[in-house]
């Protein structure tokens, strides 16, 4: 667990640097507080520069997997707990028995198996919390890159059906804006 | 335009990484204790006189693989065994000091490793 947390440490004070670089110089000026919203939640920025479709699909996917990790993660918790409660009473009958303790074999194999479906529970949970964990992280990555590389909506509208006419024909055009 | 690509390229990376890996794992599954299996009694038989006193005795097949055995009575209606006595010898006498009737015997085999095993159950 501890080389776990210096892990973190070190990336975010790089998740941070990277951070200041990015809101810091001229050329990001006016997209700052789009930024700053997108980076507290996802399609915060795009709502703000005027990008409403795409605000609308980086907020939901933030949203479901925020409580899809958070349900995981209880979840996870709670079938981990069950495992070390098993294990501590299979791995208590080798004390005992050294201590001279007698232990029915029942219980020993009774414990062992519901050790090992604990513990099939626990890397199941395991899997899905992980999924929700990508599942967050390329929502808060596509969101970043996007809100970093557009630009704010000018409120210019051209018609949405328009004739372009050209020497050898002429076309019916239709524009999607997103 | 160079340096904001360079930038995203950056967060995008610290974001992958903070997110990927993770809390710790449930992990450590423990290795099978590795005790032999107890025997179980074979020709376990009771004999009684009285409906006071009874006579148990049974064989096994592999004597040195014992430490004890232990000898159990479980009443009619009540569920839980109840240990009569233990003893290294493949024979028990259990007296009752009063007549009792729908009684059941029940002799497990303690191996030297301190494992109970299974109980082999005789009713008189």
């Amino acid at each position: 667990m501890r080389k776990h947390a210096k892990y973190r440490s070190v990336v975010a004070a790089g998740l941070a640097a990277a951070l200041v670089l990015t809101l810091a110089g001229p050329a990001s000026a006016g997209d700052t507080p789009s930024i700053w919203r997108s980076i507290l939640l996802p399609g915060a920025g795009q709502a703000h520069q005027g990008h409403y479709t795409k605000a609308a699909i980086f907020s939901s996917a933030a949203v479901l997997s925020w409580v899809g990790l958070f349900v995981s993660q209880i979840n996870y918790d709670r079938a981990v707990e069950r495992y070390d409660d098993q294990k501590a009473t299979y791995l208590g009958y080798q004390t005992s028995l050294d201590a001279g303790t007698v232990v029915r074999f029942e219980d020993i194999t009774g414990t062992y198996a519901d050790m090992t479906s604990t513990w099939d529970s626990a890397e199941h949970r395991y899997t899905w919390r992980n999924v929700f964990i990508g599942a967050l992280t390329v929502t808060y990555t596509a969101n970043l890159i996007d809100i970093i590389l557009s630009k704010p909506e000018t409120g210019e509208r051209s018609a949405p059906v328009s004739l372009d006419v050209r020497a050898d024909r002429v076309m019916l055009v239709r524009e999607f804006r997103f | 335009m160079i340096r904001r690509m360079t930038l995203t390229s950056l967060l995008t990376v610290a974001v992958a990484v903070a997110f990927a890996p993770g809390c710790e794992k449930h992990e450590n599954f423990p290795q099978p204790l590795g005790v032999a299996v107890p025997q179980t009694v074979n020709n376990l038989s009771v004999t009684t006189l009285d409906n006071i006193v009874f006579d148990l005795t049974w064989d096994v097949d592999d004597p040195s693989a014992v430490q004890v055995y232990r000898a159990y009575y479980i009443l009619e209606g009540l569920p839980m065994p109840n240990l009569a006595g233990e003893g290294p010898t493949p024979q028990a006498t259990i007296d009752f000091q009063v007549t009792v009737s729908g009684v059941t015997f029940g002799v497990s085999v303690v191996t030297p490793e301190n494992v109970e095993g299974a109980m082999v159950l005789v009713t008189p």
